[in-house]
């Protein structure tokens, strides 16, 4: 076994800070929730190990675990990897695995803003893998697993042969994408109903074949042979299921399972049997990944954008933005799907925090609604309030005009040059709910500051209080500063779910800030200890002090900048007459949507973690595409040209694009599934190549056939389609043979 | 670095060169002999060795991909394109070949297994390097080669032999008072001179460059001589190379010239061998290059030719090749063109020669996929059953 130290422990203490700066940064500030909960409660941590390019580059090959079963094609993937690295044409950047916890691997050669872009990304991975629905039945002991996986195949070589099992892995490998992706989540088979009668419908007769017709034209309508070749149909049917009753048709249901269905039929040895299983379940474990490629690294990206802008130092931001657009340029005739994932979310949150979206948005043809929609989204919402009381509704237009008007003129410091209107609805939407934001930036500011790291369990060595400190001293401790009576409820219900935690949190910050009213005289803590945990966390606080500080103040300046605007507003100030013309349409357009009551906006975060959550590749897209994103992609459609033997840009119109991105996402392997067990009553496996409107690559799946051979023992074949005829493609001992069908 | 990996790397590789030599027959005919030059390595080409699996062919299908460009234009020939990501998040392509990296040696070793080919004789070896060594003792030399350790063994033995036996025994027997260092025990190292002797190689290739040898042939000749030289290089490590071209006149070229002229006018073979003679007799005069003693020499002498000769130019040909040249070679390879105006008549006098000389071996070369078996003729066992 070789010897990885694979810790936390182990990393140099800068990028113990970094991990640290960037994991505070992506969970409290971003709000991603990167940790598997345990079952006793506990969170896992996202791991982080530095490799030597040849450990990362050999790890990469066994697909970012430290041990898998011996395969040449891993060598030879790990020869070609690092051929292409020495030459400068490729690098790993990041490479993070779905298991609990996750594990990531950081290049040693990198810079620290290399590594801080890699943390960023990884963490946002991971939080992928926790929370989308994809990922739910994935082994999460992947590790474990494939290191189990590895020794049990290496034991099998050592006792039948290292050859003999290669050979057998050689064939399995072959069949490794014939599983069914959704076999961990869905139950296809129905659970045979064993009970009395309980299903007093009887079965629909079937369709006799007549035609209504009149009497005079019977015999033209429903020519005898005609009804005949019905009845033959229907009487093929019936038999059929009467075999199925009786188990005669075997697998009664076509089964997509085909290497289950192997493991589970084939006439193996059990050895032979068990590295099916193992390869099965460790296809069923990448298949997720290979699902959601687009949005996985369009999510990691979009945090990545997100976190790096705020973290990387001045002087390490063009190194950055090097890296970054490396990764996300579009490459000629490819498609990328960093730019594509990343573009997905950006578009959701901001139509979705904008109301950009419904028939409301996309019916509307009144180019001066479009040109001004974030004016006409917070006109409809107050004209759907107030519309029956013009004096409310006038102060509640005023009151968004005056707040429209002061955001340009730089009430928040962005000065009037710099002002898009980008984000002006969702800080309306702040601002309709101003008391509980700034209510919760404060909290999260004292919260975060008190905090200053998970100190609770560092300090749990210090337990030398000569008193209990009462919960009420606690709480008054930590409720002294504030005056808003919903944060002091908040601030008493944390303090009394975790006191301990709070304990030694206000111990510190009381040393630290030489406030020494809790503690005063109470405290038995030798100077020494105090200076030493004082050194211990110095460089922590140092980041608190740069960082974490600034950025929570700056959400409560943020937050009381508004405030200041809605002072103002109440002291009488109004915008400027003429700032900004109700348009006659407005009244007309949204009269028509009175009904769909008021417009969301300001959900666009909401929204992009539902998206994560719940979509895949395939489902994604076909939600979230629109036209802008196939344009500012520079999306196209080719096809092949059979003349001139080459690929042409075929269309760049949106709904060729679409269509043809949905079909490659849907067709991304075929759909085979088991079909006949007994075909012809000749114990021939025969395999249906489902919805064939891609054909299957002739010479490849003949030689795949041979090795289905050796797994099923008897006559292998594949209904499937080739040069637009429906054809059987089979091999028997050393022959393959074609059917026409 | 995990053990595990360079396991699994090595089998990579064995495999892959397992591969290499199947497809050598295929390579010998028809490969690039790209890193000839320059480094001594050579880049095969190797056919897909991922599994095969059921998936859809890329033809007849397209796809959708990033990027600038107007409908219709052309982005790619089938085959590549539509591989890797072009088909969004599918896994990488697997229609593409490797190239394994052999270096000479094992290629040469390839190219004698797959063919069969005894190894070549090797006639007269020459001193190449001598080196000296520190090798045993010896009574006499100057005092910094002296070995003080074996010297005073020997003082303590030979001391120790002319005490008297019961004195020996006693138990106050003290060795110092007995043992002397004298001059005859003192040892030196020895110097001796090592040589290496290594046989060393020459081979001419002669070529026909008259207008009858056309470009395709030349593209053969390259490849087949480039085989033929990794061959005798295997055996010879010191091979020295010369290139003749003629057409009615002969002259001694580099590389380059040798593959890339192209004359036209009538054809002298005796030229030919006039050089050839000129290059292999010591003191015969000859100046643009090293005259090789065929007893220190193992000379070898390539001959490509459509087969075209004047008519009364054989006999001095034969002639000389019986009395001047055939004696002092270790193999003449006769190898006879197709060339677009047919084949000459040439050949019927070297299988004369043949039929006298064991080292004489004869092919003929149609077309590229005879290059193999050419090989096989001139450096095989079939070659010398044939003469």
């Amino acid at each position: 076994m070789p010897n990885y130290n694979l810790g936390f422990e182990n990393l140099p203490p800068k990028l113990k800070r970094a991990k640290y700066e960037v994991e505070w940064f992506m969970t409290e500030v971003c709000g991603l929730e990167p940790f598997f909960t345990n079952s006793d409660g506990t969170k896992s941590q996202v791991i982080f190990e530095m490799c030597d390019t040849d450990l990362l580059y050999s790890l990469a090959a066994y697909g970012g675990f430290p041990v898998r079963y011996p395969h040449y094609s891993f060598g030879l993937e790990y020869n070609e990897m690092l051929k292409s690295h020495e030459y400068g044409l490729s690098k790993i950047y990041e490479m993070v695995i779905n298991n609990n916890p996750c594990y990531a691997y950081l290049l040693r050669e990198n810079a620290l803003i290399d590594h801080k872009l890699v943390m960023a990304h990884v963490y946002a991975h991971a939080d992928f893998f926790v929370n989308n629905d994809y990922f739910k039945h994935t082994n999460r002991r992947a590790v474990d697993m494939m290191a189990n996986h590895g020794v049990r195949i290496q034991g099998f070589a050592d006792e039948f042969g290292a050859e003999k099992v290669e050979e057998w892995l050689d064939v399995v490998r072959s069949l490794d994408n014939l599983i069914d992706p959704d076999a961990d989540g869905i139950r296809r088979v129905a659970e045979k109903n064993v009970g009395p009668l309980d299903s007093p419908e009887k079965p629909k007769k079937p369709w006799d074949g007549r035609l209504p017709a009149s009497s005079w034209m019977e015999d033209f309508i429903n020519p005898s042979s005609e009804l005949e070749k019905v009845e033959k149909k229907n009487e093929a049917e019936e038999e059929k299921k009467v075999q199925a009753s009786k188990a005669l048709l075997f697998p009664a249901e076509p089964v997509r399972d085909v290497m289950g269905f192997l493991a589970a039929y084939a006439p193996l040895e059990s050895w032979q049997r068990e590295i099916i299983c193992m390869l099965r379940e460790e296809a069923l474990y990448f298949e997720p990944q290979g699902r959601t490629k687009i949005l996985n690294e369009g999510w990691a990206s979009l945090w990545h954008s997100i976190g790096m802008t705020q973290l990387a130092e001045a002087s390490e931001i063009v190194d950055y933005a090097d890296h970054n657009s490396g990764t996300l340029a579009i490459s000629p005739n490819r498609l990328n799907p960093y730019p594509l994932g990343k573009a997905l979310y950006l578009d959701a949150w901001y139509r979705w925090d904008t109301h950009r979206r419904g028939e409301i948005y996309f019916d509307c043809e009144s180019l001066e609604i479009k040109n001004s929609w974030d004016p006409f989204v917070a006109f409809f919402n107050i004209y759907i309030d107030l519309k029956d009381e013009p004096v409310a509704f006038d102060l509640a237009w005023q009151e968004f005009l005056y707040f429209w008007y002061r955001l340009k003129e730089g009430a928040i410091g962005i000065s009037k040059d710099f002002f898009d209107q980008q984000k002006l609805l969702l800080w309306w939407s702040y601002y309709l709910n101003l008391t509980e934001k700034l209510g919760e930036a404060q909290l999260n500011f004292l919260r975060n500051g008190l905090r200053v790291g998970d100190l609770s369990s560092q300090l749990k060595n210090l337990k030398t209080f000569n008193r209990r400190i009462s919960l009420r001293e606690l709480i008054d401790f930590h409720v002294g500063g504030l005056k808003d009576e919903e944060q002091i409820e908040r601030v008493t219900r944390e303090v009394t779910l975790e006191p301990a935690k709070f304990v030694t949190t206000s111990f510190l910050s009381s040393v630290l800030t030489s406030d020494r009213s809790l503690f005063d005289g109470e405290l038995l803590l030798s100077t020494e200890v105090v200076e030493k945990t004082r050194l211990k966390f110095e460089e922590r606080l140092e980041y608190w002090n740069d960082h974490i500080r600034l950025h929570l103040e700056g959400k409560v300046k943020f937050f009381l900048a508004l405030d200041t605007i809605k002072k103002e507003f109440a002291s009488g100030c109004r915008a400027p007459a003429g700032f900004f013309e109700v348009p006659q349409e407005f009244f007309g357009w949204a009269d028509k949507f009175l009904d769909n009551g008021p417009l969301e906006i300001g959900v666009g975060l909401k929204k992009v973690f539902q998206i994560r959550k719940v979509h895949c590749d395939l489902t994604g897209l076909d939600e979230l595409l629109t036209p802008e994103i196939a344009l500012k992609m520079k999306l196209f459609k080719f096809d092949y040209d059979k003349d001139e033997d080459q690929f042409v840009i075929a269309s760049r119109h949106f709904n060729d694009v679409k269509q043809g991105l949905l079909f490659s996402l849907a067709n991304r392997r075929p759909r085979i599934v088991v079909k006949d067990a007994n075909f012809k009553n000749k114990k021939i496996l025969l395999l249906e190549h489902q919805f064939p409107e891609m054909e299957l690559k002739a010479f490849e799946a003949q030689k795949t056939l041979e090795n289905l051979y050796r797994v099923w023992g008897r006559p292998v074949c594949i209904l499937t389609r080739l040069d637009d005829a429906k054809v059987i493609l089979g091999y028997t001992d050393g022959k393959h043979f074609i059917e026409k069908v | 670095m995990s053990t595990q990996i360079e396991r699994d790397r090595q089998r990579g590789i064995e495999i892959v060169k397992g591969k290499a030599r199947k497809n050598l027959k295929e390579f010998i005919t028809h490969g690039e002999l790209t890193g000839r030059q320059g480094r001594r390595l050579v880049t095969i080409p190797v056919p897909s060795i991922n599994e095969p699996h059921f998936v859809h062919g890329n033809k007849g299908n397209g796809g959708v991909a990033q990027g600038e460009g107007e409908v219709g234009q052309p982005i790619g020939t089938g085959g590549n394109q539509g591989d890797g990501e072009g088909q969004a998040g599918s896994e990488p392509g697997s229609g593409h070949t490797r190239d394994v990296e052999v270096s000479f040696e094992e290629l040469a070793k390839m190219l004698g297994e797959e063919l069969e080919l005894p190894l070549l004789p090797k006639k007269s070896e020459k001193i190449v390097r001598t080196t000296d060594v520190y090798r045993g003792l010896k009574t006499f030399g100057i005092r910094s080669l002296m070995v003080p350790r074996r010297a005073m063994q020997e003082a303590i033995m030979r001391s120790l032999a002319e005490v008297d036996p019961e004195e020996l025994l006693s138990p106050d027997f003290a060795p110092e008072d007995y043992v002397e260092l004298t001059p005859p025990d003192m040892r030196f190292r020895s110097i001796k001179r090592d040589e290496i002797k290594q046989a060393s190689a020459a081979i001419i290739f002669i070529m026909d460059v008259s207008g009858s040898m056309g470009q395709e042939q030349k593209e053969m000749v390259r490849q087949q001589a480039f085989w033929m030289q990794l061959w005798v290089e295997h055996a010879h490590p010191k091979t020295e190379i010369r290139y003749i071209i003629h057409d009615a006149v002969a002259r001694e070229v580099d590389q380059e010239a040798f593959y890339h002229t192209h004359e036209s006018g009538g054809t002298k073979i005796s030229s030919a061998y006039q050089l050839v003679k000129a290059m292999i007799t010591p003191g015969s005069g000859y100046a643009f290059g090293n005259v090789y003693n065929p007893n220190d020499w193992n000379i070898y002498v390539f001959q490509f030719s459509d087969g075209d000769n004047w008519g009364e130019d054989n006999a001095t040909c034969i002639d000389m090749m019986k009395n001047d040249i055939l004696p002092h070679l270790s193999l003449f390879g006769y190898t006879q063109v197709k060339s677009p105006y047919g084949s000459g008549d040439y050949i019927k006098e070297v299988k004369r020669l043949a039929s006298q000389f064991d080292h004489v071996r004869i092919a003929t070369a149609d077309s590229r996929d005879e290059i193999y078996f050419a090989i096989k003729k001139i450096l095989g066992k079939e070659g010398s059953k044939h003469a």
